[in-house]
């Protein structure tokens, strides 16, 4: 077995097959049943792309991502926290990441995470009204968004104007079934990264086929 | 940073957003998943019995008379006492133990409908008691399938009707989103009033009984007051118009 490294705190695990794995920040703890691995004194966890978009970013062959040990993140759609512990892992004790979710069932889940992970600072509210909710503007170094709604892209958009330093890079999660249930999911994803285009410098646009259906994940830089 | 000021923050926020309408999502959708569970133990329990008494079994195959043939034991002789038929069987002969576990099996699927008669009997008592107009205009159940789909009392408060009469048909919906015309009802298909109309009046039965869900809903959310009798006239009364005025009637 050896590791080979992605990003800060992500690696490869290479045995026969690869496999993503994220170096746990909280030893010991399993967040949503993944399987962890224990080499030379430290402990990874394995990042499975069925249940998380970034990671099945990473499995289609995307490595540019601008996110780093220490980083502040502004993270919306946080739901009941698996790719947020993940991104946990990888910002570190010196990092923070701002978890915003609007359901309360989910937001749970969020909450009890957040209490063995110190990083984690949860936030139960809509993320179309975030001036109310987090009052540090444009002070964010990176933006992620997974929300299933109609006006995904709006509110991305909004979010990453208000929060993000300039030159600092987000990436979104586009469902194309919640913006169209009958157009084909390239034509959304097109019509949407033109949309992003006009505003942001764009990096890359990955389909995260098979791993998700009809989702693709676009990565973006602020000008 | 410490996040310990974000946690509280965020525990306060779910505690106070938390409401009755919560609770009533989760009863409604333990009604709907322990009804299944019944039913697929039913079937696999039904088989069971089957193989010690395949005439009686085959006599009773609804779970109302499978529970009804076996009140007094699911031995050979009491089932076929109930039934009037003959004890002879050509099933295989189960010995005391296997006729135990039968018993007890049987036992079981009995209490599990028990226990889901208790929710509903506890869910009415709810709806009832918080939301008192809805549940006269359209049973305690289908308004509570209604509070929990629209995501609240609010929201299917402030909800036009024609939204309320599809709640429920998100497929076809969906589906029909650039055909003429949209679905006729959704979960509202259940309300009696729906139900007993004919096929060729449901649409218009269901709209009428959606604007008095609308106007129920408000009712309960803003005032509390008990109006129902009154909506109920007005419903039975604009139903018994369809059709007159003139206006043709017409197949949809």
């Amino acid at each position: 077995m050896e590791l080979l490294s992605v990003i800060d705190n992500v690696y490869w695990l290479k045995h026969g097959v690869r496999t993503l794995v994220s170096k746990n920040l909280v030893g010991g703890s399993s967040v949503y049943g993944e399987k962890l691995f224990d080499m030379r004194g430290s402990q990874y966890r394995e990042w499975i792309p069925d249940r998380s978009k970034l990671a099945a970013a990473f499995y289609k062959g995307f490595k540019r991502v601008d996110l780093r040990q220490g980083y502040k993140v502004l993270y919306l759609g946080a739901s009941s926290g698996t790719t947020v512990s993940h991104v946990s892992d990888i910002v570190g004790d010196k990092g923070e990441v701002y978890a915003v979710e609007l359901s309360e069932e989910m937001g749970i889940k969020l909450i009890l995470l957040a209490e063995s992970r110190k990083n984690i600072f949860p936030v139960i509210g809509d993320a179309r009204k975030l001036d109310k909710l987090i009052t540090d503007r444009r002070n964010f170094d990176f933006v992620y968004q997974d929300i299933s709604q109609r006006d995904q892209v709006d509110i991305f958009i909004n979010a990453v104007k208000s929060f993000l330093k300039p030159g600092k890079s987000a990436a979104l999660a586009i469902k194309t079934k919640s913006i169209d249930v009958r157009a084909s999911s390239s034509d959304v994803i097109n019509q949407e990264v033109q949309k992003l285009g006009r505003v942001f410098r764009v990096d890359a646009s990955i389909n995260l086929y098979p791993y998700q259906k009809d989702h693709a994940l676009v990565f973006v830089t602020k000008k | 940073m410490d996040n310990s000021s974000y946690v509280t923050l965020a525990k306060e926020t779910v505690k106070r957003n938390l409401s009755v309408d919560d609770l009533i999502k989760k009863l409604i959708n333990l009604i709907d998943m322990g009804g299944k569970s019944e039913n697929t133990l039913f079937e696999a329990v039904y088989d069971l019995f089957f193989l010690y008494f395949p005439e009686a079994a085959n006599l009773s195959q609804t779970k109302e008379s499978f529970a009804k043939i076996t009140a007094n034991g699911v031995g050979r002789k009491e089932v076929s006492g109930i039934l009037g038929i003959d004890g002879g069987s050509m099933g295989y002969d189960f010995d005391d133990d296997d006729l135990q576990l039968l018993s007890t099996v049987v036992n079981e699927l009995g209490n599990v409908h028990i226990l889901l008669d208790m929710v509903g009997q506890r869910l009415e008592r709810i709806m009832a008691s918080r939301y008192v107009n809805l549940t006269r205009v359209s049973g305690y159940e289908l308004s509570a399938r209604l509070v929990s789909l629209s995501g609240g009392i609010k929201k299917l408060a402030y909800m036009p009707s024609s939204r309320i009469q599809v709640i429920g048909s998100d497929k076809s919906r969906f589906s029909r989103r650039s055909a003429a015309r949209g679905p006729k009802y959704g979960v509202i298909f259940k309300h009696e009033k729906v139900e007993a109309a004919d096929q060729s009046r449901k649409g218009r039965v269901a709209r009428i009984v959606a604007s008095k869900i609308s106007m129920a809903a408000k009712l309960d959310l803003f005032s509390g007051e008990d109006k129902s009798a009154a909506l109920i006239e007005e419903m039975d009364r604009e139903i018994a118009e369809i059709g007159r005025h003139g206006t043709a009637e017409r197949n949809r």
